[in-house]
């Protein structure tokens, strides 16, 4: 099943966590979780969008980096069965990725 | 055999070293103790790269610069080599502690900064805003300042600024895959190097040493002690913002997770223990022997790039035998065996 399959499903929901990085204590990955259902129309459109260009960016870190912090995103269709996963390097992330993980609902 | 060997090798006889090992200069005490461990024979070189030993830092040559809190780098140059300090803390930080690395791996590894063929080393401080981070980009060093509340800024601490710059040194050499048990060990030689050049700096024995990375940047409103314990991995912090220090002390408590490139900063407490229980079973100042064991495995062609923590332990405990004897080698291996890695 494709990941644009998971956000057509009406029980489908995303995780995104700040990972990595020098200090990676738990505590600061604070990982939000979105269900789809509970979005509107015109913010299920944005996170696709969203999910699109992350698909574009996702990658580890590249070679000889490290402690660079990563957004790691999952989506599933339905609860505890993710379907894909990508990883955004902080530096490449999207401000709007930025914000969902800042502001999204725990 | 051995003390046939320093007889014949040893510029500085033998008792003026033990001289100068109780000399009250620490720069003396440090440099008789590494040279009597070169002339003991203990180290596999050459005589003629011997004579070379120690070499100064005669290659150095930093630049800091300021991200003015943006994400863009390198920033403002605002201090190169031999310029006097200037009016930013966390400038004259970088530029110290970095030359405080750099005269490290050149002191007691021969090696002249990264590559070891006098690379620039350029640090960039005061990137993003509140930025709990620091970390190498593949050119250089980046600093955040933290958020003030969690974390004061990441220059505040010698050994992680030499963390960072190991980072670089690993990529230039051994160039561990960063995920999963390569990845743990890659973040662990950066610990394992950046407690050692805090302890060169401060003159410290394995003994004496905190073994903690990141004392410095938690503020007094944190639950704990630093970011790391190497000698009591998962007890550094137990905080409310922070959460529990996730780091388990041997292989019964290994994380397997896919969180943080598969645990590289989770599961580096395990070498870090082994490299504390080496350290401080081997006695003595920890770059003398255990460091140098470390060292050379970044250069051993035993070891590739996506190597495991039993790849690891085999080579260095190979290492200790053949740089220095047997009962170095029983010391290593219990080290590993201590942790509960197989060798």
């Amino acid at each position: 099943m494709s990941g644009d399959d998971v956000l057509a499903s009406t029980t489908a929901w995303l995780w995104v966590a700040r990972e990595g990085g020098l200090v990676a204590a738990p505590g600061l990955a604070r990982p939000r979780q979105i269900a789809l259902s509970d979005c509107t129309d015109i913010e299920r459109a944005r996170i696709g969008r969203l999910i699109g260009d992350c698909r574009r960016l996702s990658g580890r870190a590249a070679r000889n980096t490290a402690d660079q912090r990563y957004f790691r995103i999952v989506l599933g269709r339905v609860p505890d069965e993710p379907v894909e996963e990508l990883c955004i390097p902080e530096p490449d992330a999207p401000d709007a990725l930025s914000m969902l993980w800042s502001d999204g609902p725990r | 055999m051995h003390e046939t060997r320093a007889r014949r090798r040893g510029i500085v006889p033998p008792h003026m070293l033990e001289r100068l090992k109780t000399h009250a200069d620490s720069g003396l005490r440090r440099c008789a103790e590494t040279t009597q461990a070169l002339d003991e024979g203990l180290l596999a070189v050459e005589p003629s790269e011997a004579a070379a030993l120690p070499r100064r830092a005669a290659g150095l040559e930093r630049t800091l610069y300021d991200a003015n809190h943006t994400q863009r780098l390198p920033g403002t140059p605002m201090r190169g080599e031999g310029d006097a300090p200037v009016a930013d803390r966390e400038v004259n930080e970088g530029y110290d502690d970095l030359g405080a690395t750099y005269r490290f791996y050149a002191d007691v590894f021969d090696r002249d900064s990264i590559d070891d063929a006098g690379m620039p080393l350029d640090g960039s401080v005061h990137y993003g805003r509140d930025y709990m981070n620091a970390f190498w980009n593949g050119r250089e060093m980046v600093f955040g300042d933290g958020d003030g509340r969690i974390f004061k800024p990441f220059t505040r601490s010698l050994n992680v600024v030499a963390h960072e710059l190991t980072h670089g040194v690993t990529g230039a050499t051994i160039d561990l895959v960063y995920e999963g048990q390569s990845g743990a060990l890659n973040e662990s030689i950066s610990d394992v190097f950046g407690a050692m050049t805090e302890q060169y700096a401060n003159d410290e024995t394995a003994a004496q040493a905190s073994w903690l990375i990141g004392a410095e940047l938690l503020t007094e409103a944190v639950q704990g002690r630093a970011l790391r314990d190497m000698a009591q991995p998962g007890t550094a912090y137990d905080d409310d913002q922070l959460g529990q220090d996730p780091q388990p002390a041997d292989m019964a408590h290994y994380v397997d997770t896919r969180q943080d490139n598969g645990g590289v900063h989770i599961n580096s407490g395990i070498p870090n223990r082994a490299f504390y229980l080496a350290a401080t079973a081997l006695s003595g100042h920890s770059w003398v022997v255990a460091g140098h064991i470390w060292y050379a495995a970044l250069t051993d062609s035993r070891l590739a790039r996506d190597t495991d923590f039993a790849g690891f332990a085999a080579v260095t405990t190979a290492l200790a035998e053949e740089r220095f004897d047997s009962t170095t080698r029983d010391a290593v291996r219990k080290a590993w065996q201590a942790v509960g890695v197989d060798v």
